[in-house]
């Protein structure tokens, strides 16, 4: 299966590849299905979480931990239920990301992660209790 | 969008297991109380609206990403 990306250009994946939103993205209801395009490494923890239903839809997203240390959170009971794990599992966590003018000035959104369960390919943009911001400062931050 | 007027302590139920009830009216606020399974999720619409706004915006970064790379390329230039 291919896809022509803005970013990266054609894009080749497999149909094992595809992550699937049973609750789409707050916002993008018509994309269900994703693949993540871009590997997520320390000297460029950024990947394009794309939609297979819609070519023009990609999500800028980074692994918050690399950003913040003390991230903690609940993945509550209906979400796990959702996305097919137990407390045992591991899941990744990814956080969009906005570029305002400058670079230097991106944020990541920690009230809303997206929880991705790889092994069963499932994965769901979840809202916390907890008191976390919607534009984290990904750079210059006083405090980690 | 169903319209309902209902007087303090008054209640209105959805779906058979969720309540609504009217707990207080003072000045222009109404205090809301809800009682609703475990699973249902309840959040004050200002918290959909950001998450859609950000969610939006981080759609619309592709033409970021090159500016993004060489933010990255800079600062291991310094290193």
């Amino acid at each position: 299966m291919k896809i022509l990306t803005d970013y990266v250009g054609e894009i080749e994946f497999k149909e094992s590849d595809i992550i699937t939103f049973k609750t789409p993205m707050y916002g993008f209801e018509e994309s269900k299905r994703f693949i993540l395009i871009g590997t997520m490494t320390e000297e460029f923890p950024f990947v394009w979480l794309q939609s297979v239903d819609e070519e023009e839809v990609a999500f800028l997203v980074t692994n918050p931990f690399f950003f913040k240390e003390g991230y903690d959170f609940e993945i509550n009971k209906a979400d796990m239920k959702e996305l097919g794990i137990t407390e045992d599992d591991d899941v990744e966590i990814a956080t969009t990301v906005v570029i305002p003018n400058e670079v230097k000035d991106a944020t990541m959104n920690l009230k809303s992660p997206i929880v991705i369960n790889f092994m069963g390919k499932t994965a769901k943009q979840i809202i916390l209790d907890e008191d976390y911001p919607y534009k984290y400062k990904l750079f210059n931050q006083t405090e980690g | 969008m169903l319209i309902l007027s209902r007087k303090s302590e008054e209640s209105i139920i959805i779906n058979d297991n969720i309540e609504i009830k009217i707990v207080n009216i003072e000045d222009n606020k109404v205090k809301v109380g809800i009682k609703a399974p475990k699973d249902v999720k309840i959040y004050r619409s200002e918290v959909y609206d950001e998450i859609m706004k950000e969610n939006k915006s981080a759609t619309e970064m592709k033409d970021r990403f090159a500016d993004l790379k060489d933010f990255y390329k800079q600062q291991s230039n310094k290193k």
